[in-house]
């Protein structure tokens, strides 16, 4: 009986040892997550077409917008850079056919996408496409979502030529209600610079972040914390002056 | 029952409850072990409340303090579904209450590579991820496993 108990023991022993080694997810949430829909990579490029300066935003293969004009000191194709990128930050992988609408901010026609600003649908475009600036935000917006759903757009290009003789005006761009600012991670410890990242908030807000300060600390031995506050000076060691309403959104690594 | 079996439902209760009652000790000894037997999920659930405190003590110690509520809920790779570590959220009570993880998307900006870091309402597999608005990421909790 004895030696039966010891053998018992002997073998739930061994299977703790197991247990303990192996780093197994108990939890039925470590099991593997896939997101419900991928999107598309999205990028811009510049293209010339019939000598004039193009910004294209891209979606997987398709042009979702095509950019003609310039505005607001960018040109066609930094402009389309700005909307890839608005796009990529606002949603990254997450977005979803649904979540794309039009509606009016300050005025304007535009391309919502989780009712935050991709693309203004100004007047200068759809006058250039002979349309009105809301029909143009909604064959914008049935691009953006056919993209998404891996549908072919519309051979109708978003943007018709202009005639030659129409003069093309600029336009300053509606300002984003949400604004996004690449800046250092300065360490609270010894002040130097250990990375970038990107913050973002209501613009007017985002305007006063100049970085980002580090505050290190340890939990235990298995634990390092890092808390990201962004504000307004560079000065991190005498005084944290926290800008409020703004947070980091990602963490950027830059190749030297 | 016969005496085996006596002994390995036993010692069974004792190494289940010895975690399950980690969550009261609260000491970061307990969640090393933890972590290595359960994980990041499990740890970032049971002691979410005592990273959190560490967090806020730690930026209150630097005179940050945070409007809103906090939570700690753990950092899901988006894509190979690996959870990677924890953040703590910030925002209004509501909103902060709905997220339950933290996704991670890596894409490129220009030459650098980003983390993008999305508060999102769910960690589990199959149901579709949705943003969280109005929830910035304060802190970012890296384990050593």
């Amino acid at each position: 009986m004895i030696g039966r108990t010891l053998i018992a023991v002997l073998i739930l022993g061994i299977c703790a040892a197991v247990f303990l080694m192996l780093d197994i997810p108990r939890d039925k949430n470590d099991a593997l997550i896939t997101p419900a829909h991928a999107a598309p990579a999205i990028t811009a490029r510049d293209r010339v077409i019939e000598g004039r300066a193009v910004g294209e935003v891209v979606m997987g293969s398709q042009v979702v917008f095509r950019i003609r004009s310039a505005a607001g000191g960018l040109s066609p194709f930094q402009r389309a850079q700005v909307v890839a990128h608005r796009l990529e930050l606002l949603t990254g992988n997450l977005l979803q056919p649904e979540d794309i609408a039009t509606g009016r901010v300050r005025g304007q026609d535009v391309v919502l996408a989780e009712e935050e600003l991709v693309i203004t649908a100004d007047s200068t475009h759809a006058r250039l496409n002979r349309t009105t600036p809301t029909r143009l935000a909604q064959q914008w917006a049935g691009n953006l979502k056919a993209a998404l759903e891996g549908r072919p757009i519309s051979e109708k290009p978003a943007v018709e030529e202009p005639p030659a003789e129409e003069p093309v005006v600029e336009e300053p761009p509606a300002e984003a209600p949400v604004a996004e600012k690449l800046v250092p991670i300065i360490s609270v410890g010894d002040g130097t610079r250990v990375g970038a990242a990107l913050v973002s908030g209501p613009s007017d807000k985002v305007r006063d972040v100049n970085a980002v300060a580090q505050i290190e600390g340890t939990f235990g031995t298995a634990v390092r914390g890092r808390v990201l506050v962004p504000v307004a000076t560079e000065d991190v060691i005498q005084r944290i002056s926290r800008v409020p309403q703004t947070s980091v959104t990602a963490l950027v690594d830059i190749r030297l | 029952m016969t005496a085996p079996r006596l002994i390995a439902l036993a010692l069974l209760l004792v190494v289940g409850s010895t975690i399950c009652l980690s969550s009261a000790v609260s000491a970061p000894g307990v969640l090393e072990d933890a972590l290595k037997v359960f994980g990041i999920a499990f740890v970032v659930r049971t002691f979410g409340g005592d990273l959190n405190n560490f967090v806020t003590r730690l930026a209150s110690q630097r005179g940050v303090e945070w409007e809103g509520a906090t939570k700690v809920v753990p950092i899901v790779s988006v894509g190979s579904g690996l959870f990677v570590g924890a953040a703590q959220v910030v925002g209004s009570p509501d909103r902060v209450d709905d997220v339950r993880g933290v996704g991670q998307v890596e894409t490129r900006i220009s030459a650098a590579r980003a983390k993008l870091l999305v508060p999102i309402n769910t960690t589990t597999p199959g149901r579709k991820l949705t943003r969280i608005k109005g929830v910035g990421v304060s802190a970012i909790l890296d384990f050593k496993i």
